[in-house]
């Protein structure tokens, strides 16, 4: 077989695979050198982003792809099943963590002294695992695998919150304890619905739980899998650690935190009950309702509590859970419209909230500052940095020609088309709500008093500027090309999902 | 006297049918819920971990329960016994193991953070890091 | 006949290649190259725009569809002949109003001139895309685009003043604009389409009418804060605090007119004349235009402050406009359509003369002015001039559009609109004529020597004053505008099942 039939036939494994070598690698190849080690992990994610990219091609044009690992079929191997959406999921996921990766050099992971090069090794290879266990969350065609992918991601988001600010390690605990919860609440979950089906491979669970019915067991289930998915996208109100978590999580690694760790769970949920429950009515008009209080409510709690704060970082953590809110609802939406709709969103906004993230750690990188009153004309010094932040920030508040706005739009789609009139107004009420927080950046930002003069020492290096830029253009290219992305790849697969 | 050992063997056996038809998940249940109770309540940081592997124990006790079955035996083929009724289920075993790895994991990592949290601020307790105890 | 061409387009895209220019180099390059880059892209929009009324006034279409922008919806521009009107007005003005902004920023040695040409630029773009939007969804993208653009002009001078007035610019632009956002979504979810069509795509009775009439005034509420009808004009009058040229642009061309605009899409060409006036929708349009009209005029009386005098002079002109489009008949829309012109003109004219008096002699209230004719005599004079036309004297362009509401009033058998317009007509002289009175009148201070101000101020007022009288002279001097009005009423009312 020619290398490209190989890499073809193999890569929905291949792009867990390679972060996961250059993880490993990585502590060896740094005690030898002291760059090598972040080299071989970016390297490894940037191979990743190529093949998911590829993936998603192949995906376009071949349909849904079944992997099965090491060729056991399936109900009983494991299998990753990439289709429209989680192909998607999985290209951002890469994408997320190359950039990330990339910005994170800078930053000083790499302390001087005979134990210099542990820290850069464990900081790049956490970095690694973090996107091996999104990765494998996101392709996993196997409730119990999907346990195991979570936990690496949690274990990996607990090392990055924990080396971040004074205040990290506490976060990290705490975020240890909730999130631990959270991932026995799914596994408690599973295990039910193995108990009523005997079965974990998520295709097989959604024909054989087809029968069930409105079994409590199933029920049951389904609630577990809510909170644990809930909590892990820090859904109100199962939030509590979030804003802690991504305030202090480490400045170069809390974009991919803040970005993308509490999107792929949103994206579990999804899948577990879009493709699982999805023909069980019963449990489906309990999630509606559940899931459409909480993210309503958390829209509105989210976007009112950041009100409140004047540090950045918090502003866009409590942004976050409102965001969130907007995901919940299109679920809640629940037609096609409310679908797209989220799925949109957790895109736009995982490139939204890491690009806001990126100018946070810029701004901490260059001054050192935190708090928006002391952003006084910080433009004029940091003007690519100024730019990915409104372009970032307009398209939080939901304006065109954005990304934000078109999830928007398909949200309030689905919506109307529902005849639930209350969704729409949170949505432009929340929107409302996020232009006063973002306004009051801006005017901090370019019409605040310059503090003191401020030392100008160049433009930031390259390897922060490239992810800044790359974001703020996908926001941009997101909103305008919206429409083949959603019309090629996710109303076909939705489609699917409603057929069924 | 025997009437009391004939009181106490019924009530066993009741136990006894209860746990085997439904009463095991009951027990899972409670240590589930005390391990949640006292990851909420307890003010010491150690202590919060320590239920939170009473709580994963529980999640592990509870598969393993419906793993079980009436006249099993071992996985293993054995010469006379070619029905799958005969054995039992050894999915759940194989995921714990799993999971049981994870949760040594977590509490590593729990237990590292314990130790930057002990160096930074000189206490695990929570009132005397954050100024307000329990909760999550 | 509908022609597919890129000129729509480019008329756009010189704009924002303008804007995006001035914000890269703006500040490494010499002011004068900087201006020559603003100058250059007005010509050529100009050019462009221009090339196009011969097609259209021949009753051709130019469309040009961009590309998809959401599923089943194009970013399409289509250039009929009301948005010819209103891209013309911007573009034609737009030269004037950069050779004056010019000479005015430098004149009042202005900071931040880069951000402030460039966000001007973007006006223009977005008054454009406004004026060629071929449907809702494209029209809202440029709509808000439009009023993120014009937010940084208004808080131009960044203190405490100017930030309170960005506030209130935004909080009534913002909310409206989510409001209508919800409208357009549900009419598109209602009816499957949103393209424009010259008498509405409504049917009345499609719906029950409370609903229709909320839906009516939902998007109405969109365009009417930006035409500053009453009770949501507050804005308008605290925006003031922008530089003179701001105003000039918002007052006179490109903003407000683009919410008289949009109230006149909505009106025309989503609802159309049969279905506005089914649901009552028109009706209650046409009493709050004609409160405002009279209410304005009253504040305006007791104005000392220029500027603010001539606010609240357009929101009540605007108002005309308004109740122009709301009377619903074919004579009334092409007076309504004309005076967006012949306002146009003749305001940007009087808020010039506001500036350039401010520039040379720093008063802005109108009781310090005594005898400035004497000092400003042209400028003085082109202030009279258009105070009278915009008062509609006969032989100027504000008398032939004033002639055509009143006739359209007389057609739709509305009595008490007439009396309204004619007493308008009578306090708007009597609000502006005690202003040239006193420019007139007797010498308040003794440094006497005739001084204009520099010549890049001067020439243009005097240009759009001598353009405002030959439009009243002869209506279809150049662009044949008055033709163009007469068409988009007669095309109106023929699409429509049509009033009056």
């Amino acid at each position: 077989m020619s290398w490209f039939g190989f890499l073809e036939a193999h890569a929905p494994l291949l792009v867990i695979l390679f972060p996961l070598c250059g993880g490993l690698l990585c502590p060896f190849l740094s005690k030898i050198h002291g760059t090598w080690g972040k080299r071989v992990v970016m390297v490894c994610l940037f191979l990743s982003v190529v093949l998911s990219i590829w993936q998603l091609v192949l995906v376009h044009e071949q349909g849904v792809l079944h992997y099965w690992l090491g060729n056991w079929r399936p109900p009983y191997g494991i299998e990753l099943a990439i289709d429209g959406v989680n192909g998607l999921v999985v290209a951002l996921v890469s994408v997320i963590s190359w950039l990330t990766a990339l910005y994170s050099s800078p930053f000083e992971v790499v302390s001087k002294g005979s134990k210099g090069w542990v820290r850069t090794a464990g900081y790049y290879s956490i970095l690694a695992f973090l996107s091996v266990g999104l990765l494998g969350m996101a392709s996993a065609g196997d409730a119990f695998n999907l346990y195991v992918f979570m936990e690496i991601t949690a274990l990996s988001g607990y090392g990055l919150i924990a080396i971040g600010e004074e205040k990290g390690p506490i976060a990290a605990f705490r975020y240890l304890l909730t999130g631990t919860i959270g991932a026995s609440m799914y596994l408690l979950g599973v295990g039910f619905l193995y108990a009523a089906t005997g079965t974990l491979n998520m295709t097989d669970l959604s024909i054989r739980l087809e029968t069930l019915g409105d079994s409590p067991l199933v029920i049951l289930a389904a609630a577990c899998l809510v909170v644990g998915f809930g909590i892990k996208m820090a859904l109100f109100p199962l939030h509590g650690w979030q804003p802690a978590a991504h305030s202090y999580a480490h400045p170069a690694a809390d974009p991919m935190i803040a970005g993308i760790m509490i999107k792929v769970p949103a994206y579990g949920m999804l899948r577990f009950f879009f493709y699982i429950f999805y023909e069980n009515s019963p449990v489906m008009e309990l999630f509606f309702q559940a899931i459409g209080i909480m993210g309503a409510l958390g829209i509105l709690f989210g976007s009112l509590k950041a009100l409140r704060y004047s540090a950045y970082n918090k502003i866009l953590a409590y942004s976050s859970i409102g965001q969130v809110g907007y995901i919940a609802m299109g679920f809640a939406i629940g037609n096609i419209y409310g679908l797209m709709g989220a799925v949109l969103h957790i895109l736009s906004h995982a490139f939204m909230k890491t690009g806001l993230f990126y100018t946070s750690g810029a701004l901490k990188y260059k001054y050192g500052i935190h708090e928006i009153t002391s952003f006084g004309q910080i433009y004029k010094d940091m003007p690519t940095t100024a730019t990915a932040m409104v372009v970032c920030a307009l398209s939080m508040v939901g304006l065109p020609p954005f990304a934000g706005f078109f999830s928007k739009w398909y949200l309030a789609m689905g919506a109307i088309e529902n005849g639930q009139y209350l969704y729409v107004a949170i949505l432009i009420l929340s929107s409302l709500l996020s232009a006063i927080y973002f306004f009051r950046i801006f005017e901090e930002l370019f019409m605040g008093k310059r503090i003191e003069e401020r030392k100008k020492d160049g433009p930031l290096p390259w390897q922060m500027l490239l992810p800044l830029g790359a974001v703020a253009a996908a926001v941009i290219g997101l909103g305008l090309g919206n429409s083949s992305l959603v019309s090629e790849l996710l109303k076909p697969t939705l489609l699917e999902v409603f057929l069924v | 006297m025997n009437g009391f050992m004939e009181m106490a063997n019924v009530a066993l056996e009741r136990i006894e049918f209860f746990l085997m038809d439904r009463g095991i998940y009951m027990l899972t249940f409670i240590l589930f819920a005390v391990g949640i109770y006292g990851m909420v309540v307890c003010g010491n940081y150690m202590k919060k971990l320590m239920c939170m592997n009473v709580m994963q124990v529980s999640i592990i006790f509870f598969f393993l329960t419906f793993g079980q079955k009436e006249g099993g035996t071992l996985p293993v083929t054995i010469a006379q016994l070619f029905s799958a009724e005969d054995y039992i289920n050894p999915l759940p075993h194989a995921l714990m193991l799993t999971a049981i790895v994870v949760s040594l994991g977590i509490t590593g990592v729990g237990l590292a953070l314990l130790m930057k949290i002990k160096e930074l601020y000189g206490t695990i307790e929570e009132e005397n890091i954050t100024g307000k105890g329990g909760g999550l | 006949m509908m022609i597919d061409s890129m000129r729509p387009m480019a008329a756009l895209a010189i704009p924002m290649a303008a804007a995006l220019l001035i914000l890269l180099f703006g500040n490494k390059i010499k002011p004068n190259l900087r201006e020559a880059i603003t100058m250059a892209a007005a010509i050529l929009m100009a050019a462009t725009v221009f090339s196009m009324a011969q097609e259209v006034t021949s009753g051709k279409e130019l469309i040009g569809v961009l590309l998809p922008i959401a599923d089943g919806i194009d970013l399409k521009l289509k250039v009929d002949s009301a948005g010819m009107i209103f891209a013309s007005i911007a573009s034609g003005l737009w030269i004037l109003t950069s050779v004056y902004s010019i000479g005015y920023m430098r004149g009042h040695e202005e900071k931040n001139q880069t951000g402030y040409f460039a966000a001007f630029a973007m006006c223009l773009a977005s008054a454009a895309g406004i004026a060629f939007a071929a449907n809702l969804l494209t029209f809202f993208i440029f709509y808000e685009m439009l009023t993120i653009a014009t937010y940084p002009l208004v808080v131009h001078h960044r203190d405490e003043k100017a930030k309170k007035a960005g506030r209130k610019y935004l909080a009534y632009t913002l909310i409206s604009g989510q409001l209508f956002f919800a409208a357009i979504v549900f009419v598109y979810v209602k009816y499957g389409v949103c393209e424009f069509v010259a008498g509405g795509f409504m049917m009345p009775e499609a719906m029950e009418k409370p609903v229709m009439c909320l839906l009516f005034l939902l998007m109405i509420l969109g365009g009417a804060v930006k035409a500053g009808v009453m009770p949501l004009h507050g804005w308008l009058p605290s925006a003031m605090v922008a530089p003179t040229p701001v105003s000039a642009l918002l007052h006179a061309v490109a903003v407000v007119k683009a919410g008289v605009f949009c109230v006149f899409r909505v009106v025309c060409y989503v609802f159309g004349p049969e279905s506005a006036a089914w649901c009552g929708g028109a009706g209650i349009l046409s009493w709050f235009a004609a409160i405002t009209i009279v209410l304005s005029s009253l504040i305006a009386l007791q104005q000392d402050n220029l500027k603010a005098r001539l606010a609240y002079s357009t929101v009540g002109q605007l108002s005309y406009i308004v109740l122009g489009i709301s009377l619903l008949s074919a004579y009334s829309i092409t007076g309504a359509l004309f005076h967006m012109v012949a306002h146009a003109f003749l305001k940007i004219t009087l808020f010039m003369c506001a500036g350039a008096i401010f520039v040379r002699l720093h008063l802005s209230e109108i009781s310090t002015m005594g005898g400035l004719a004497r000092r400003m005599p042209v400028t003085a004079g082109c202030f009279a001039v258009a105070s009278l036309g915009l008062a509609g004297l006969p032989l100027m362009s504000g008398f032939v559009s004033k002639a055509n509401l009143l006739a359209g009033a007389a057609a739709m058998g509305k009595p008490f609109f007439i009396v309204v317009l004619l007493g308008a007509a009578l306090l708007a002289l009597s609000y502006l004529m005690p202003v040239s009175a006193i420019f007139f009148g007797k010498q308040i201070s003794h440094r006497a020597e005739p001084m204009d101000g520099a010549s890049t101020m001067v020439i243009p007022l005097t240009l759009t004053v001598t353009v405002g009288i030959l439009l009243g002279i002869w209506p279809n001097l150049g662009l044949h505008l008055y033709d163009l009005a007469i068409q988009a009423a007669a095309a109106i009312m023929e699409g429509g099942a049509g009033l009056g």
